[in-house]
């Protein structure tokens, strides 16, 4: 009985720990719960109004608005007197290394509303990973929704030579070499697992901490420092 | 080999069942001895050289003094000692410093001495082995000491792995006599020895490392943050220095304990300071009593009157500035802090302090919360010259103060701020008011104090496991 109630103990004070060590993660940005959930037309997205720290390769501090992108919350509809710009690109656009200030889809748009009668509205679609097809396929899923004038492309030679390996995002099927098709038939296996890991992962930091670490281990990197 | 590597744990499981096998004292300290080269030599072998240069003239000088009675004498193979282990610190560290603040000058008359510099780098921890195997031929030379004539132990005394690269200074006095004896830790050396190595990974990792990525950019590029961001910076490389340098010693004083050897303090929570004669009683102790009883009463102490209390206090902190690092921002860090300790002189014109805060009603607590905060907001002033790469980003901070840029992300950097300090602050209230840094095993249950430990190692090592660790901010010094 006296085993049981150490053992008792000794669980609850590491639950506690864990969560107060939890919420320190979140709190002071060093680590945020998953950015993403799965929707079954876009696949895997960002998490509409997510406070997010960054410091991977740069710093910035943010949020995804009410519509899952970055910048302000434009949204789907628009008037006729605003022009509207859509800017599609990989993590160069998407831009997690500068705040919003210093990110060129503000200063642009800044500079464009200052210089012109017209009301310019950029909005930044850009997402880390995507390739041209992935670009393509989302741009018909979800951007045209958004009415936009123009549709900027953003890609460099790396984003013609592959998909992203993300299997849950969309990209396209080229049939008989000329028929572009956008696909989003999501392997269910996959989205299994994404549902059944992702709601746990998007509540605790800790536990996105020890995901994001568990992907490194067999590298067996930091053993050397 | 960095004490946040998971090279180091493995280094250590591989060296401590072999230590407690070994059966005498003989065997036991050849074999620290050969570790703590080891772990030196890990970082570059070469660096091994020097230490043995170092321990090598010490040793020799310290056994001549002790056969020798002749005053001038004494004081030569003092002076040669100086020579030799500051001429190696001047050389590998300030040599350049010195050469570039020169060629400044030289400059403007059409002199170039840039073909002076020399293509060397900085031997991790040379300032604090230095100091400490000075302290030793010092001791020799005022009689305080006896030198010993075991050359292994005295090796060991200044190459001792825990505290090699970044302290505690320890004293001959204190560590050689523990060394003369079979190394043999008891069971609560070994409980206390976890938890500072736990709780040290844990302030150093997920206190000093997360919140310096964070400084690291802010600092990078001043002159992209507004002004209530940039003093959140500040604030939290207060936080990073003291974490990182705090959890660094922690760490030592816990390896060291697991060992049988027992450390010397070196931080006691300076930042619950109330003034900032206390906070450098409670800062980097090792090296603040150090300069206190090797130059700073070398110079007269307050035996001289006060003009020259106060230009000796200058002089120590100046020099204690340029011991930070080779560069003028040390400098005028270490001589605002030596305005500081002689106006607050001045203010108690002889009257002493306090050691700590004792309850005596309602408005002492007030009294003790707002002295913290204003000496707080002193050492933070400093901190910024200290942290400083550049006179350039000092005047964006100086800029930014008096032109206040408002910053719409103002509420979520001070959410971050306040969470570092939250946590920081916790822990040093409960080693403030339980007056011990393993407080953890004071809690009656044992589960329950594994509890909290365990769960420090899972958040520290998740942590560990998805990032690159980051030097020691000391270890530059």
């Amino acid at each position: 009985m006296k085993i049981v109630k150490n053992i008792f103990f000794f669980l609850l004070t590491l639950t506690i720990v864990l969560w107060i060590g939890d919420l320190y993660l979140r709190m002071s940005g060093i680590q945020d719960p998953s950015s993403n959930k799965f929707d079954p037309t876009l696949g895997r997205i960002r998490r509409e109004n997510f406070k997010y720290v960054k410091l991977n390769e740069g710093f910035s501090i943010n949020n995804f608005n009410d519509y899952s992108y970055l910048g302000p919350s434009y949204p789907p509809e628009k008037s006729d007197s605003i022009i509207r710009i859509a800017l599609l690109g990989d993590s160069y656009v998407e831009g997690f290394q500068v705040f919003e200030r210093d990110h060129f889809r503000s200063i642009t748009e800044n500079k464009l509303n200052t210089q012109n009668k017209n009301r310019f509205e950029l909005l930044n679609f850009g997402r880390s990973g995507l390739g041209i097809a992935n670009m393509f396929a989302i741009d018909s899923l979800m951007i045209r929704n958004f009415n936009p004038d123009y549709i900027l492309y953003f890609a460099g030679i790396n984003d013609f030579y592959s998909e992203a390996k993300d299997p849950l995002i969309p990209g396209v099927d080229i049939i008989n070499g000329s028929g572009i098709f956008v696909n989003n038939h999501f392997s269910k296996n996959k989205i299994k697992e994404f549902n059944n890991t992702n709601p746990i992962l998007q509540k605790s930091a800790l536990l996105s901490m020890i995901n994001d670490g568990r992907k490194l281990i067999f590298p067996m990197r930091y053993f050397f420092y | 080999m960095l004490f946040n590597s998971f090279i180091f744990f493995i280094f250590l499981l591989v060296i401590l069942p072999i230590f407690y096998i070994l059966p005498n004292k003989r065997t036991k300290n050849l074999f620290l001895l050969i570790a703590s080269y080891f772990f030196y030599g890990y970082w570059d072998w070469r660096f091994c050289i020097l230490l043995a240069v170092t321990t090598l003239t010490v040793f020799f000088i310290g056994i001549k003094l002790s056969v020798t009675s002749e005053k001038q004498k004494r004081r030569n193979l003092l002076i040669i000692s100086l020579i030799v282990n500051l001429g190696i610190l001047g050389i590998f560290k300030y040599f350049n410093f010195f050469i570039s603040s020169f060629s400044m000058l030289s400059n403007k008359f059409g002199v170039s001495l840039d073909y002076l510099h020399l293509n060397i780098i900085l031997p991790v921890g040379i300032s604090f082995y230095t100091f400490q195997a000075l302290s030793y031929v010092m001791d020799i030379y005022r009689g305080k000491l006896e030198p010993t004539k075991n050359f292994i132990d005295f090796a060991l005394f200044v190459s001792f792995f825990p505290q090699l690269v970044a302290g505690p200074i320890e004293r001959a006095s204190n560590l050689l006599p523990q060394l003369f004896v079979k190394l043999k830790p008891t069971r609560k050396q070994i409980q206390q020895g976890i938890v500072l190595i736990i709780t040290g990974l844990f302030r150093k990792v997920m206190i000093g490392d997360t919140a310096g990525r964070i400084v690291d950019q802010i600092f990078a590029e001043p002159n992209l943050y507004m002004s209530f961001e940039l003093i959140c910076g500040l604030v939290l490389f207060s936080i990073q220095i003291y974490a990182d340098f705090s959890g660094y010693s922690r760490i030592a004083r816990g390896t060291a304990k697991l060992l049988g050897v027992e450390l010397m303090k070196n931080f006691e929570q300076p930042y619950l300071s109330r003034n900032i004669t206390e906070f450098w009683h409670r800062w980097h102790i090792s090296l603040s009593t150090w300069l206190k009883d090797y130059l700073y009463i070398s110079l007269g102490g307050n035996r001289k009157g006060n003009t020259r209390t106060y230009l000796n206090l200058m002089i120590t902190m100046l020099l204690g500035g340029l011991w930070h690092g080779a560069s003028w921002n040390f400098v005028l860090w270490g001589g605002l802090h030596g305005i500081y300790l002689s106006i607050h002189k001045f203010i108690l014109n002889g009257k002493k302090t306090t050691i700590r805060y004792e309850y005596k009603g309602f408005l002492s607590t007030v009294s003790f919360i707002f002295s913290i905060l204003i000496t707080n907001i002193l050492v933070l002033f400093a901190w910024l010259f200290f942290r400083a790469k550049d006179s350039l980003t000092i005047s964006i901070f100086f800029d930014r103060m008096i032109h206040w840029k408002p910053s719409e992300l103002s509420p979520r950097f001070l959410i971050i701020t306040v969470s570092f300090v939250c946590i920081s602050l916790l822990l040093d209230l409960l080693e403030y008011f339980t007056k011990s840094h393993t407080y953890i095993l004071n809690i009656p249950s044992k589960y329950v104090s594994a509890g909290v430990l365990t769960a420090l190692l899972i958040i520290t090592f998740a942590f560990m496991f998805q990032s690159d660790p980051l030097p020691f901010v000391y270890f530059q010094f």
